[in-house]
This record gives structure tokens, sequence and C-alpha cells, in this order.
């Protein structure tokens, strides 16, 4: 298959089943609300050594949050529910609570409960006041610029990590340049995140290595300096691949991430550099969601 | 399906505990069934029939049609469902409620919601003193849900509160909040003398002509707090909106009291 003379290799992503919650941040303003999302999903790029992968969603204005402020809504991802409560503890109390004017809100209203505020108050040393409205209760925390607001728990569901493409280009400015397109085609979509730098990847990896000690390591078969020592998977004129990993609430919303990201990348199609999209994948041995690339696009 | 209606066959003067007549009671009854349910009129016990015309098949929809303030006890226990109170209603309307509405368009008696632990009840107009207090004897009140009255409230409104949300658009009587124990109070006119007095904890929000006791709350400035917006978000969607700087104004001081039990309550003053 190709689209716009990009060569569609018909392989399929594959990716595994995660907890995920949701959280809104808000603050006095949307510097200060970036401030702390940005704290809170800083290091969770990947699971393997971060033990979460998070990112911001999308920009909230004051009309979508509880508390009429801006905001912005984020995504995590961990493997288990005890590490993502104990992550979500810990990112709340060290880099929101630490923010000014910042308050935290569940974006998600079902599923099992997380604690949040609930663990947080005790920040308050006794002087938390508890606030239940409806089903919901909200935890006042007395902090030095008044009061930090903390929603008491939050909800984790079931969702997909590891989704993911590869752009093979002839260089890096090519790869680069197509993989941006597609990280800023997939930004305004619900329910995903990219969660590494810029929502790329450089340094895709394989299972397992030569040393024990290693539970991944590089993905040689598409390194262009290992051309020639190892069995590659990169055509002749290939010297850079760039990968976009996709975490999502939904199959669907990672999917739909996916097939919009892919037509971004190769909107320039060839003469922009752009040679090959392909997906990674273990065998099927890693997770249940497959995403065959030749289904994805039309 | 039409609303289960409760018309008055005669002139009911002397006052009738109407607790048994409440959706999660009348599940799945028939009309001749409650008819024959037996309640106190007075030191007599009637049946519903000798008293009332019933009408309609939704008993989850329940109508009292051309009430007045003998027709006490409504909705008294009630878990879920609706009750609509075209008039007036008595005394312990909404009594140990736990969930559901009651909506009343006439005005309530005293003990309306007394040791309430959810739902919603709604006053168009004004109710008597004791709204959502506890029953003498009792350690502690309405322990969660909301009440919104749109005309005034009596004295010692929400004495002994444990949690849970009231709103009062008209004026409040004398010693409102007191011994509060915990929840959220906004009174939206004025209040009466001893206002807070003996709160342990929980939130009053009101004018800033309010009469609070001042050797017993420590006062300074306030910008206003994020928890007030979340009041006015839950208030959105149960479908009574409040825009509060209309009504109040900015916020202005926060007095913390009373300070002779333990002073962790709070008065937040709001003006023009």
């Amino acid at each position: 298959m190709e689209l716009n003379g990009v060569t569609i290799k018909d392989t399929f992503a594959e990716a595994f089943t995660i907890k995920a919650a949701r959280l809104i941040v808000t603050a006095r303003d949307e510097k200060w609300a970036m401030h702390a999302a940005t704290a809170a999903t800083g290091f969770a790029t990947s699971v393997i050594a971060c033990k979460i992968e998070a990112g911001i969603e999308r920009h909230l204005t004051a009309s979508e949050t509880p508390d009429g402020r801006p905001g912005v809504s984020l995504l995590l991802f961990a493997v288990s529910g005890s590490e993502l409560e104990n992550q979500l503890q810990n990112r709340i109390g060290q880099c929101i609570l630490t923010s000014p004017t910042s308050a935290v809100f569940s974006g998600i209203d079902e599923g099992q409960t997380i604690a949040i505020g609930k663990a947080i108050r005790y920040f308050g040393d006794g002087y938390q006041i508890s606030k239940k409205l409806g089903a919901r209760r909200y935890w006042r925390i007395p902090v030095m610029d008044g009061e930090f607001v903390c929603e008491d728990v939050t909800h984790r569901v079931d969702a997909v990590a590891g989704g993911n493409f590869l752009i093979v280009a002839t260089n890096v400015e090519a790869a680069l340049f197509a993989a941006e397109r597609a990280v800023a085609a997939i930004a305004p979509l619900p329910d995903v995140i990219t969660p590494f730098p810029g929502g790329i990847v450089r340094s895709g990896s394989k299972v397992g290595s030569k040393y024990k000690f290693m539970t991944a390591s590089t993905n040689d078969a598409y390194c262009p300096t290992l051309r020639g020592l190892v069995e590659s998977d990169l055509p002749d004129e290939s010297q850079a691949v760039l990968e976009i990993v996709i975490d999502g609430l939904t199959n669907e919303a990672v999917a739909n991430a996916m097939r919009e990201g892919i037509s971004a990348a190769c909107t320039h199609g060839r003469k922009e550099g752009v040679i090959e999209i392909t997906a990674s994948n273990f065998g099927g041995k890693l997770g249940k969601h497959h995403f065959h690339l030749y289904k994805l696009l039309p | 399906m039409k609303p289960l209606t409760f018309t008055p066959t005669i002139e009911i003067t002397r006052p009738v505990d109407l607790t048994p007549l409440r959706p999660d009671n009348l599940t799945g009854m028939k009309i001749k069934e409650i008819e024959r349910i037996k309640i106190r009129n007075g030191s007599e016990s009637e049946f519903i029939g000798d008293l009332f015309a019933v009408s309609g098949d939704n008993s989850q929809d329940i109508v009292f049609d051309d009430a007045r303030s003998a027709f006490e006890c409504i909705g008294n226990g009630m878990k879920y469902g609706s009750i609509r109170i075209l008039g007036d209603a008595g005394a312990l309307t909404g009594c140990h409620m736990s969930g559901g509405v009651i909506t009343i368009t006439g005005d309530a008696g005293d003990f309306c919601a007394n040791s309430m632990r959810g739902g919603l009840i709604r006053i168009r107009g004004s109710c008597g003193d004791y709204l959502a207090s506890g029953l003498p004897g009792s350690k502690f009140s309405m322990n969660n849900g909301c009440v919104i009255v749109d005309g005034n409230a009596g004295e010692r409104l929400a004495d002994r509160m444990r949690r849970g949300l009231i709103i009062v658009h008209g004026n409040a009587g004398a010693s409102a909040c007191s011994a509060m124990i915990a929840g959220t109070v906004m009174l939206l006119g004025s209040s009466g003398d001893n206002l807070g007095v003996h709160m342990k904890r929980g939130s009053i929000i009101c004018s800033e002509n309010s009469d609070l006791p001042d050797d017993r709350f420590f006062g300074q400035l306030f910008e206003g707090a994020g928890f007030v917006a979340l009041i006015q978000r839950y208030l959105e969607e149960i479908g009574e909106p409040l825009n509060l700087c209309e009504k109040l104004g900015n916020p202005r001081n926060r007095f913390i009291g009373d300070l002779s039990h333990g002073g962790m309550g709070e008065v937040i003053t709001y003006g023009f």
C-alpha cells in the first residue's frame, strides 16, 4: 500500500492493556495551570523506568472546569492500579499541591476509585476541611497562598498503551518534520496522549538484550548506523527513523490517533523524504491490541 | 404514566402523619391498597381513602394537591423518587430522608429536613424554625443532602448540622447554624442574632451585614475560596443556578470560630 508515494508496510502495532486515570488541573490562569501540569507529567515517558506514562491531553477553558478557572486535562497510565495510585499521589503531592493557586479534580467518574485528596489531605495537619457536594467530596487544604482544593478520589479504567508507528525517512530533518506534523495532528484528539518528548521517540526498543540486566535495548533493525552489522529492516536510502507512541483510554481512540498521525506524516509524501511507515510489534506476545496499518488506512 | 396524586376530600385541620406516602413505600401498590393505608389524624387513626382522593399510577412521582400545613411528615424516611407538594407542608417534612427530591410550592413547617441524610428539598416559600436541625436529644442533625429555601427560614436553622448544603435566599432567624459540626450554609438575605454560635466546624457564607458574635470569631480580609465555585457548579447541575456575585457581591472577610469551640468553623462574608 502507498500513501502519497510513501510505502505503508503490511504490519501491525502491538499495544497492551494498562490502567489509566484523568486529572483536571486548574489554576488562576493558564500559565500556572500549565506549570502544574508540566511538572506533574514530567519524567513519565515510559513505564519501563518511569513506572508511569503521562501527558497533557488538552487545555480546558474556564467553562469546562469544575471550579470555573482555566485548566489542563492530564492522562496518566500505569501497569497496575496500585502503581497508578502511588504515582498519582506522589505527583499531586509534589507537583500540583506545590504549584501556586492550583487545584485538582477527577476527570473520570466511573471505574475503581483511587484516593487522591483522601491521601493528600493529611498535609493539612488537622486543619483540612472536607466538603461534600452531591456524590463528590472535596478537600480544602490550607497552604501558604490560601487553600489547595483537591477532589477526594478519582477513578481508573482499563486503557491501551503502546499504539505506535515508525516514520522511515531519507534523513533526520525529513523524519522530524513528518513526525512533528503527526504529533500536531494527534494533539487535539480526545482520550489520547503521546508521552515522549515532543511526542516523538528516537530510541525505539526491542525486548531483551545481550546484557542480562537489561529488559529492553535498542531496536537494532531500525538503527541506520548498524546496517551491515545486523539484519536491518531499513530501506537502502533511509538514514533516520522516528517513532510516535500513543496511549489512549480506548482502542478506538488509539486507532483514530494512529490514522490521523500517519496521514499527517505522509501529507507531503515521498518528495519530502518520507519513505515508509511501519509499526513496532513483538510478534503478538506483548499485548492483545493489534493495530494493522492496512486496516487503519483507507 | 400519571403521577400518583392525593387530593383532600374533606377539610383537614388536625395534623395528619403522612409518613407512609412516599415512593419507596408505595412501589407496586394499587390504588385500593393505598386507600387502605392507616395514618394518624390527630389522636385518631384513619384510612387514606377517608381523607384523600387517590389517582394516578406512578408511585415514583407523588403529588399532594391542595396541600396544607396540617400535612405533616411528608417524605419522612424517603429513599428515592419525587414528591411534589402543591401548597404548604406541615412540620417534619423530609425528616430522615436519604434520597429523592421533595418540592414544596408554598411554605414548610418547623423541623423540615431534620436528620436528613441525602436527597434534595426545594422550598419555594419560607420555612419554620429548626430547618435541617436535629430532633431534641440527637447528637447531630442533617448529615447529607441539599435544602434550598427561596423565602425566609426561622430560628435555629442548621442547628448541629453534620454535613450537606443549605441555601436560604431570604432572611434567616436567630441562632442560625448554632453548634454546627460541619457542612455548608449560604444565607443570601439577612441573618438574626448569634449566627454560628458554638459552631465547631462548617462553613457559613453570608452578607457582610450579618450579626456575628464578635468575641467568638476572629476575622481577616479574604480574597475568595475555590470551593464556592464548586458549590455553584453543583447548583447548576441540580437545576438551581446561583449567581453569588449578583446576590452578595464579592468576598470581603473570613471569620474563624466559634473560638470557644475549637475555632475550626468559618463565616465568609460578601459585600458590594
